[in-house]
């Protein structure tokens, strides 16, 4: 027992990505509301963004920033600035993304007057 | 300049996307021309640069200058040479067939279509001359997004099929982000040829031992199925591809899929080494089952459908099956055969997709409209012909060929149920397309197209030739691409030699 | 080509040219010739025909010299698959079936243009076009040197005769064309297809080669296996059960049931299996299995169930159809055999039995031409008034039958002494019997003809004049009638100097 809480403990964040992913994936899938299944697909990507943040976490290290205090002679001193970097990227992916998604979103209110996918299925049925 | 050709090849593309959104402002009415110059420039580059690498050996490009791994680096070698070529060929084809089509089908917005037709070529030329996993990444979502706005147009439905198609295929590439993190965790580095170095190193004896490489290639393996529509995951491509307009399909449906399985190829060839992709049993099996029965899925759902498009969409999903599951059978001959088959089927959905987007135009594709067809429309339905005929797997058209390797791949490793869906595949093919000539070949034409009522005639000879038939400026890269068939076929043997026996491992068996 | 003097050699001499390709293509060449000339110019299109038939008889002929010294003509024409290049090689049984193919084309192109004239059918160079394809396809089956290749022109075949075979775009034509492409093109997807790849696996090398290029210690079952999935496969050899397309195709035209189904395609198909038997599994091979029995009892059945169902039959073109499956069946027994003199009986039949098959469906074709009657029952008297087409009838039918001084004699003598020589004498039995059945199908259609009355409301029965025509019946016209007389002087002329043949198969005369 006292096993199982000091792995739960350590490992907290990656048991933290996974529980916000599932989220994520849950409202994508079960929700019928189109923006709701936007924001679902925005939770599944942040959560992988706050895994790659996590993996250049290093104890006790501060902002990949320079500081003329600091120096540049310790890497330890300073998180991995990779990940973050590749994040930044896939951040703005994912705007991009939520960016054509809504448009399509936008769209099919015009068209259909509903962003709800089953009112929209049965007028598509119904024509 | 030799040396430049690399970026060469992508370049034009993202610089006319750029123009001509420009354009559209200034100088409306060339934008089609400068697109079609994009296209060009981009093919010209791709094939003096394949023709530079099958000659001189592979080339490796950086970025900005910045050498590995630090930089992105753009790796030419003889597949992703050959395949840059074939997929700006591709799109210039597509490009040069469907200029009425896109002015009809897109009024008011061909400069939108032009610039996103240019962003999703520059996307898919990108992810397959990329030499660093994470510019993947990128690159798939520009394709992807690209994508996504091109196939909304169309009919009623098209808006909602590809906004489904967003969210899964969203879905799919940010698994391939989760596993690319797991292998960042072990290896830290992002390039592919650092990275296949330092998993070799790793875990010599295979992925098993090592549970976080192996999750990293479960999960990419996740990611890629669901990005090339692999059964169980393919629920988007039927409708995303049946319900938008006739030249987005002919664009995207050769090459997505396609470019996707090159990807997988990549994959397992050079990040994970073959040795280590292929040595979790469970992962093989499992593969070469949800290949079986995505070919048997894909063809038989393809007999319940009445229209062509949606037809030439179930077929898609059973080539699928037959590149995935050549890659995991574990020999030579699947490999080469799953190589090879990404190049033919592209040509032949091509060929395919272009003669459907002519036939939609002249009847609107519904098999009851087509009677008559080889009479109305002879050339289109001559490469409907040639199309259909490498679908079954006659020679010497080049479905025979990718069919000949992966069974041969199938039976040396005694995956007989992937050596049956293969030949049933090709026996439900041959159905598909012979049902179609049939109707072409005997019908009566639905709608009268001359002075004579076409109902009550005896026999559809009454019909006169070439009365539905596409001017010669829409049929030309139709012949191109028809023609393209028989030549892959009879240069088999230098295909295999100059690509496939390149980039494999020498002692592979 | 002399197996003995071959055996004791131990190679054979090529000579490399490129007859053989020129031989093939020379009718493709014709076709836009054909197809330009169209209905506007049919002399034009005729002469076309004629020229591309007697062009590639005098290529073929060209290289007999060097066949009859002892060498094989050889020309590679792609290398597409390791093992199995897109190549011909002439040797003695290919170029005996080339010549009958090129030979009697010639004298079908007369045939079709009075037919076709006579009866005004339409869309006659869509005929003339395919017609030129399917020989094209036959030469190639016949001159090829590999499996691979011979599949290849075999699947050209198969497509290119279907046309011809759905000519009238009937509702029969319809069936007879799907009924003929289930059994054709399923039997070769479903059953060659895959033997042909265990081979290559198995072995790695598809061409023919004395005695065979399985590697030895694979047990009866698997050569049993690949031995009748290609039996079968073949499904132009009409081997029971896959005979059934045969009578369907006779819905086509005469002149395409007589060259194609008494000639090119049937005889493709028992040379294929020829091919197959000696060239792919190896005679020695194959007796060492005792899997010539099983072959041999397979072939007995065909040939007697099916000269039983031809004493049923009332349509003539279904009589001869059927009486086709037996004679063909006598090929795969002298294939079966696995002697020398077996194979050169088999073979020599492929060439006596086209010129004896082919008079007859002439004759059935003159007489519908001059009298409108396809039923046996309706014949009474007509030989009175159509004397050459019955005479030519006559010599066709004792051809079949086995009767000196016809043909059919020679290559029946011939394998009946080789079932003789292997102690076989069921089957020498069998071969009687059948001879006997033969009779019975043809003599009474014969003495009807000349000797019975005409049916009530016949055209030309004695004494009255009513009936569809105002004219009585006489002969038909000169280019329906010189063709039938042409082939039966070859019939009898085979008989009294077969020593050419005789040199071509191998036999000890």
């Amino acid at each position: 027992m006292h096993g199982l809480l000091a792995e739960f403990g350590d490992k907290f964040h990656y048991y933290a990505y996974f529980a916000i992913m599932m989220i994520g994936l849950y409202a994508m899938i079960a929700k019928t509301n189109l923006l709701k299944k936007c924001i679902g697909l925005g939770i599944f990507q942040t959560a992988i963004m706050l895994f790659y943040v996590s993996i250049g976490a290093k104890q006790g290290a501060t902002i990949p920033i320079v500081d003329p205090a600091l120096g540049t002679a310790d890497p330890a001193l300073y998180a991995n600035p990779l990940p973050q970097v590749l994040m930044l990227t896939a951040i703005v992916v994912s705007v991009a993304t939520l960016g054509v998604a809504l448009a399509l979103v936008q769209n099919l209110h015009r068209d259909h007057g509903s962003i709800e996918e089953d009112e929209i299925l049965q007028r598509l049925r119904g024509q | 300049m030799t040396s430049q050709l690399p970026i060469l090849a992508v370049a034009p593309l993202l610089f006319g996307a750029f123009a001509v959104t420009a354009g559209r402002f200034f100088y409306r009415r060339a934008n089609y021309a400068v697109a079609a110059l994009a296209l060009a420039a981009s093919f010209s580059a791709s094939v003096l640069l394949a023709v530079s690498v099958l000659t001189q050996g592979a080339q490796v490009y950086f970025v900005g200058g910045w050498p590995p791994p630090i930089g992105i680096s753009y790796v030419a070698d003889p597949l992703s040479a050959l395949m840059l070529a074939f997929v700006s060929g591709a799109a210039l084809t597509t490009f040069l067939a469907s200029k009425t089509e896109i002015e009809t089908s897109y009024p008011l917005k061909n400069s939108a279509f032009y610039a996103l037709f240019l962003l999703a070529v520059a996307g898919h030329m990108g992810i397959v001359i990329t030499g660093d996993a994470f510019n993947l990444y990128v690159l798939v979502e520009v394709a992807a997004l690209s994508g996504y706005a091109i196939l909304a147009q169309g009919k009623d439905r098209a808006m909602l099929s590809s906004l489904n198609y967003l969210f899964v295929g969203s879905l799919g590439a940010s698994l391939y982000l989760l596993g690319m993190g797991y292998l960042y965790i072990m290896t830290g580095s992002l390039n592919m040829a650092d990275l296949s170095a330092i998993i070799a190193a790793q875990a010599p004896g295979g992925l098993v031992g090592v549970t976080a490489l192996g999750a990293a290639f479960a999960v990419i393996l996740a990611g890629l199925f669901i990005k090339m529509g692999l059964f169980p995951f393919h629920s988007w491509l039927p409708a995303a591809y049946s319900f938008c307009a006739a030249p987005a399909a002919a664009l995207v449906a050769p090459l997505t899929t396609k470019v996707m399985a090159y990807v997988l190829v990549r994959m397992c060839l050079s990040v994970f080494t073959l040795k280590a992709a292929w040595s979790v049993p469970a992962i093989n099996s499992l593969v070469v089952f949800l290949a079986t029965a995505a070919i048997l899925y894909g063809s038989f759902c393809a007999l319940a459908q009445k229209s062509l498009r949606r037809m030439l969409c179930f077929i898609l999903l059973a080539e699928v099956g037959y590149m995935a599951g050549g890659v995991f059978l574990g020999n030579r001959a699947g490999l080469t055969g799953t190589i090879y088959h990404i190049f033919a089927d592209l040509l032949m959905t091509l060929c395919l997709f272009l003669a459907a987007s002519n036939v939609e135009r002249a009847t609107g594709g519904r098999f009851a409209d087509l009677g008559g067809l080889f009479r109305r429309m002879p050339v289109t339905a001559a490469a409907l012909v040639m199309g259909g005929l490498s679908m079954i797997g006659v020679p010497p058209f080049c479905g025979f060929f990718s069919k000949w390797y992966l069974l041969s791949g199938a039976m040396a490793a005694g995956s007989y149920g992937f050596a049956g869906a293969l030949v049933i595949s090709s026996l439900v093919n041959a159905v598909l397309f012979f049902r179609l000539f049939e109707i072409g070949f005997f019908g009566r034409p639905g709608a009268a197209c001359g002075p004579d009522e076409a109902a009550g005639q005896a026999r559809p000879g009454a019909v006169p030739l070439f009365c539905d038939e596409m001017p010669a400026a829409r049929l030309a890269p139709l012949c191109v691409a028809a023609a393209s068939l028989v030549a892959m076929g009879l240069l088999t043997g230098d295909f295999v030699r100059l690509v496939a026996d390149a980039v494999l491992p020498p002692g592979l068996g | 080509m002399d197996t003995a003097a071959v055996a004791a050699v131990g190679f054979v001499p090529s000579l490399a040219s490129i007859a053989p390709l020129l031989a093939v293509i020379a009718p493709l060449c014709a076709v836009p010739g054909i197809v330009l000339a169209g209905e506007r110019s049919q002399n034009r299109r005729e002469a076309w025909t004629f020229l591309a038939a007697v062009t590639s008889f005098l290529l073929v002929a060209t290289m007999l010299p060097a066949v009859l010294a002892g060498s094989r003509v050889t020309y590679v024409v792609a290398d597409v698959l390791p093992g199995a290049a897109l190549a011909f090689a002439v040797d003695g049984p290919g170029l005996l079936f080339a010549l009958t193919a090129s030979f009697l084309w010639i004298v079908t192109s007369i045939y079709s243009i009075g037919y076709m004239r006579g009866l005004t059918e339409h869309a006659q160079t869509r005929y003339f076009a395919f017609f030129a394809v399917s020989v094209s396809a036959a030469l190639g089956v016949a001159l090829a040197a590999n499996l691979f290749t011979l599949y290849l022109f075999y699947e050209l075949l198969s497509l290119a005769t279907y046309p011809l075979v759905a000519h009238h775009q009937d509702a029969a034509g319809q069936a007879a064309g799907r009924r003929y492409l289930a059994y054709i093109l399923g039997g070769s997807i479903a059953l060659a297809l895959p033997a042909m790849i265990s081979v290559g696996v198995l072995s790695g090398d598809l061409g023919f080669t004395p005695g065979g290029v399985l590697p030895p210690g694979l047990s009866a079952l698997a050569v049993g296996l690949i031995l009748f999935a290609f039996v079968f496969g073949f499904a132009k050899a009409a081997v029971m059960p896959m005979h059934a397309w045969l009578p369907a195709a006779m819905v086509a035209p005469t002149p395409v049931s007589a060259l194609l189904h008494a000639v090119a395609v049937v005889k493709v198909g028992v040379f294929s299996v020829y091919r197959v038997v000696t060239g792919i599994l190896g005679n020695e091979h194959l007796a060492a299995l005792h899997l010539g029995d099983a072959l041999v009892w397979v072939s007995v059945f065909t040939m007697i169930a099916a000269s039983l169902v031809a004493l049923t039959q009332d349509d003539l073109k279904r009589r001869l159809a059927y009486s086709t499956i037996g004679q063909l069946a006598y090929v795969v027994l002298g294939v079966a055999l696995l002697t020398p003199r077996g194979d050169a009986g088999a073979l020599l039949h492929i060439a006596m039995h086209a010129c004896g098959k082919i008079t007859l469906f002439y004759c059935a074709g003159a007489i519908f031409v001059a009298a409108g009657e396809k039923y046996v029952s309706r014949l009474g008297g007509l030989g009175r008034r159509m004397p050459l087409t019955f005479a030519a009838f006559t010599i066709g039918a004792l051809s079949i039958i086995g009767v000196p001084p016809t043909a059919g004699f020679v290559s029946k003598w011939q394998i009946l002494l080789g079932a003789a020589e292997t102690s076989r004498y069921g089957v020498v039995a069998a071969l009687c019997v059948s001879s006997l059945l033969s009779a019975a199908y043809f003599l009474p259609v014969i003495i009807r003809a000349f000797f019975g009355q005409a049916p009530d409301d016949a055209a030309w029965a004695d004494g009255k004049g009513k009936g569809k025509k105002a004219s009585p019946v006489r002969e038909a016209p000169l280019l329906c009638v010189a063709p039938p007389v042409i082939t039966a002087l070859c019939v009898l002329a085979l008989f009294w100097w077969p020593d050419i043949l005789f040199r071509l198969a191998g036999a000890a005369p």
